[in-house]
């Protein structure tokens, strides 16, 4: 048998589809074959029973990120900020799924835009401070006016002095 | 009489099936365990991260003549968690020796809509992507997908993972492929 050029291209195909076995299909193992309708509602259900109560969910995060911002500008040295940024960027991770899940769009708008500044830099210089200054006070801003329309007025205000203090000081 | 060959789609029977489901947020990996659970998934093992992930399926792989420890059929993973991230589990997976793990299924669960991302998953191997807000809809058809069109794998010098074109199409013109001697078919 010849050698397989080291640029052999393996196309490697299972005998059988040992998953769809496993679903217990009939004979015509080829027929693709679904989920019920009544437990995809039940998830959606789920989520939406969920979301009733993520309002107050979203505010504990906020609270919680606007506190340990506090406490990440208080610490003594570049060092520890450093270390703690990794939690603002799991806690604006957090509200940006809860929020788009329940459909707070302008809160997940700013937590995604947070969580993706803070994934690109740290937050040892004066100018990157600014920013997440400024994504903090907007998400504290929608929380404490209940701002659900995210093309209100007062929402797009707030995208635009976030857009405007990333544009100036990055 | 009961027809030979069913022609209609049949619902699934998931009670058989493990998932393994690496992620980081708490309130998201409850949400979607519960999920799994409503379609009638048998197992769900949960993981705060790819690290304790990778240490999981480092156990079962070891202990797989065990009839007592279900193997693990789909690895639904996050993307970014603090502890290890989903790019390095499904790097380990693809790159496992062993046949039981480097094919696993892989759908990826991300809160990322780029264009970007989707490349990079593609590319690193993995079956699906999930792009969030999850819903009931968007979840099952990811896992009916893995069960009803298992591609077949492709092995280069930089690329190991399901085939990334997603339709045999029909082309005019001779199968010339099939003559290169460097197009190599195995059956696993």
């Amino acid at each position: 048998m010849p050698e397989e050029s080291e640029n052999a291209v393996k196309i490697l195909k299972p005998k059988y589809n040992l998953l769809k076995n496993k679903t217990g299909a009939r004979i015509n193992i080829n027929n693709p074959g679904f989920i019920e309708e009544e437990k995809i509602k039940a998830a959606d259900a789920l989520i939406a029973g969920l979301c009733e109560g993520s309002g107050e969910k979203l505010e504990e995060q906020i609270k919680v990120l606007t506190e340990l911002w506090k406490n990440i500008q208080e610490l003594p040295d570049d060092t520890q900020r450093k270390e703690k940024t990794q939690e603002i960027f799991t806690i604006a991770h957090e509200i940006k799924d809860i929020s788009s899940l329940c459909s707070y769009n302008l809160i997940a708008h700013f937590a995604e835009s947070l969580r993706d500044y803070i994934a690109e830099t740290s937050i040892n210089l004066k100018n990157q401070r600014i920013i997440i200054q400024a994504h903090i006070n907007a998400l504290s801003t929608v929380l404490k006016h209940n701002i659900s329309d995210e093309t209100d007025a007062v929402a797009e205000e707030l995208k635009s002095k976030v857009k405007i203090a990333i544009d100036k000081y990055r | 009489m009961v027809p030979l060959f069913q022609s209609s789609p049949e619902p699934y029977d998931l009670r058989n099936f493990t998932v393994l489901l690496v992620e980081d947020s708490p309130y998201m990996q409850s949400l979607t365990s519960e999920m799994l659970k409503l379609f009638g998934i048998g197992d769900i093992i949960k993981c705060d991260d790819a690290k304790e992930a990778i240490d999981l399926l480092t156990i079962t792989h070891a202990r797989r003549s065990s009839r007592h420890v279900d193997k693990v059929d789909i690895v639904l993973t996050d993307w970014l968690m603090p502890g290890g991230s989903g790019a390095e589990l499904i790097q380990w997976i693809r790159n496992h020796e062993a046949t039981d793990i480097r094919f696993l299924p892989i759908v990826v669960i991300s809160g990322y809509t780029t264009e970007k991302l989707t490349y990079k998953t593609r590319d690193m191997g993995i079956n699906e992507l999930l792009v969030k807000p999850i819903s009931g809809k968007l979840l099952a058809s990811r896992i009916c997908s893995v069960i009803d069109t298992p591609r077949p794998f492709i092995q280069t010098q930089d690329y190991f993972g399901p085939d990334r074109r997603r339709q045999d199409m029909d082309f005019p013109g001779e199968d010339r492929r099939s003559q290169d001697p460097n197009i190599v078919k195995h059956e696993i």
